[in-house]
């Protein structure tokens, strides 16, 4: 069973394949994403961060979600060498750069605890599998080639580890480099970054991607983590242990 | 760090016959280390870059009305012109035309253009600058050649008035492979882009990254089994078509 909804200005979709499942939770899942995007979207007014941004809640009266993901962010900036960061050049915060893959993580959670094994969740491209799908095999990823979006230009097979892309071209240029931030970032066009689980994919991919070219080589350099970098003439950079996630 | 930038660039001033020196003494002047450039030319040399583009075959993505091929000869431009007026002149479909224009290149949510992508801007279509050195501020490259292309008046009049008629553009390099195009103006604007030649057939070449460490392999992207449970990628496309245009309206710009 499969569904998706636009949310959070992407698609989520969120297919599980356990004989028991239930529309029920497919609504519990997409409710959980509503309400990360009430609270953390910087493109609405009321929601917490902007109130934040806007001085108007002390940092006492935080919700824990929020503590919990400006920790996420602070942890992610340090091991990053300072590429992640959540403060913008204006000042203002914005931690959609990890909201993603930290919601996308907590829903993973939600069905695992609802007793549900084979699954994914999958929002805006990032991905969070578990167990096997319909046909009792491995859910097999696909990467989308950045200059021929209906085109598939390798398949992973990710056991249960998160998948996470960052591109240039997503949402506008949401990906800056904070060293640099008024430099247009286009040497590479796509990172892939196979993770743990997607929370710790997303947030790497995302600070990587910030670097540039040295990004696949920081991936390289993290144990538990393999990613696949396209550069702007079409060019793809792998990781050492990145073919033993894909298949032909 | 030598880059595909600078070993182009080396292979072009070699074949228009300037001398290793000039070409060294330049290339320092604009922030390359002796080190990166003698590390070019050796790679040059050994021919270490096994990236050799597969010749593409010519494909015409969609055309309006048969464009005789004569115009090629009348008025041909660099590639790299054309494509930064080109683009420019999109944009200023996309934002001076209250009206759906006779073009659907700018159907702005239809991402199908296959050739309308990210090497349209590559900086390598800029066939004779300096190449910036990796190392230092991004600074203006120098255009030390200006490959002469027939005066024209589109790339210098602004909003959009351009001269009737259908202009051809010089094969570009790509880097995987040549991309040339026509621009057919009408009423003083864009009416179509008309791609001659791009990059149909990259093949898979791999080879050793032997400046970086540690040793990462590469290869050409090329399709494979669209056979998959689950797609990752930079989201819903639609915007890639746009941002492929603003990304290279602002290199137009510069």
């Amino acid at each position: 069973m499969k569904e998706t909804r636009s949310i959070m200005g992407m698609h989520i979709t969120v297919e599980i394949d356990d004989p028991w499942v239930n529309e029920k939770i497919f609504n519990q899942v997409f409710d959980y994403f509503i309400a990360v995007d009430k609270r953390f979207s910087t493109y609405k007014e009321t929601s917490e961060i902007m109130c934040i941004n806007r001085g108007e809640i002390s940092e006492s009266s935080y919700s824990s979600e929020m503590r919990e993901i400006f920790e996420l962010a602070e942890k992610t900036k340090k091991e990053t060498q300072g590429y992640f960061n959540i403060r913008m050049s204006n000042q203002a915060l914005d931690p959609s750069g990890i909201v993603k893959g930290w919601a996308i993580q907590n829903a993973a959670k939600l069905l695992l605890k609802k007793g549900f094994k084979d699954f994914y969740v999958d929002a805006g491209g990032d991905i969070q599998s578990h167990g096997l799908n319909a046909k009792k095999e491995e859910w097999t990823v696909g990467i989308r080639n950045p200059f021929k979006p209906e085109e598939i230009i390798k398949r992973i097979v990710p056991k249960g580890m998160g998948v996470a892309t960052s591109g240039t071209y997503l949402r506008g240029q949401h990906i800056y480099n904070p060293h640099a931030p008024e430099k247009e970032l286009h040497d590479i066009v796509s990172l892939t970054v196979i993770g743990p689980n997607i929370l710790e994919a997303d947030r790497f991919a995302t600070a990587a991607f910030a670097m540039g070219k040295e990004g696949i080589i920081f991936i390289e350099g993290l144990e538990g983590f393999e990613g696949y970098a396209i550069d702007s003439k079409g060019i793809a950079t792998m990781t050492t242990g990145f073919e033993s996630f894909t298949i032909k | 760090m030598i880059t595909p930038e600078l070993k182009n660039y080396l292979r072009q001033k070699l074949a228009q016959g300037a001398t290793r020196q000039e070409i060294s003494t330049t290339l320092l002047g604009s922030g390359w280390t002796s080190d990166d450039i003698a590390e070019g030319f050796s790679s040059l040399a050994t021919g270490a870059t096994v990236l050799t583009p597969t010749v593409p075959v010519q494909t015409v993505v969609r055309r309006v009305s048969p464009v005789p091929s004569r115009f090629g000869k009348k008025a041909t431009i660099s590639g790299a012109l054309i494509v930064a007026s080109i683009v420019y002149a999109v944009y200023q479909n996309i934002l001076l035309s209250a009206q759906p224009t006779t073009s659907n290149v700018v159907g702005t949510t239809v991402p199908v253009q296959t050739a309308v992508s990210v090497p349209v801007t590559s900086p390598a279509s800029v066939a004779t600058s300096i190449p910036v050195a990796k190392t230092q501020p991004v600074t203006t490259p120098t255009p030390v050649q200006t490959p002469a292309p027939t005066p024209t008046p589109v790339v210098t009049k602004p909003k959009g008035q351009y001269v009737d008629g259908t202009y051809t553009g010089s094969p570009a390099d790509a880097y995987y492979g040549t991309i040339q195009v026509q621009a057919v103006i009408q009423n003083g604007a864009l009416a179509d882009v008309i791609f001659l030649q791009h990059p149909s057939d990259r093949g898979t070449s791999v080879r050793i990254n032997n400046y970086a460490m540690p040793i990462l392999k590469q290869e050409a992207i090329s399709a494979q089994s669209a056979n998959v449970n689950i797609v990752s990628g930079a989201s819903d496309s639609s915007g890639a078509f746009q941002q492929s245009l603003a990304s290279a309206l602002s290199q137009a710009k510069s």
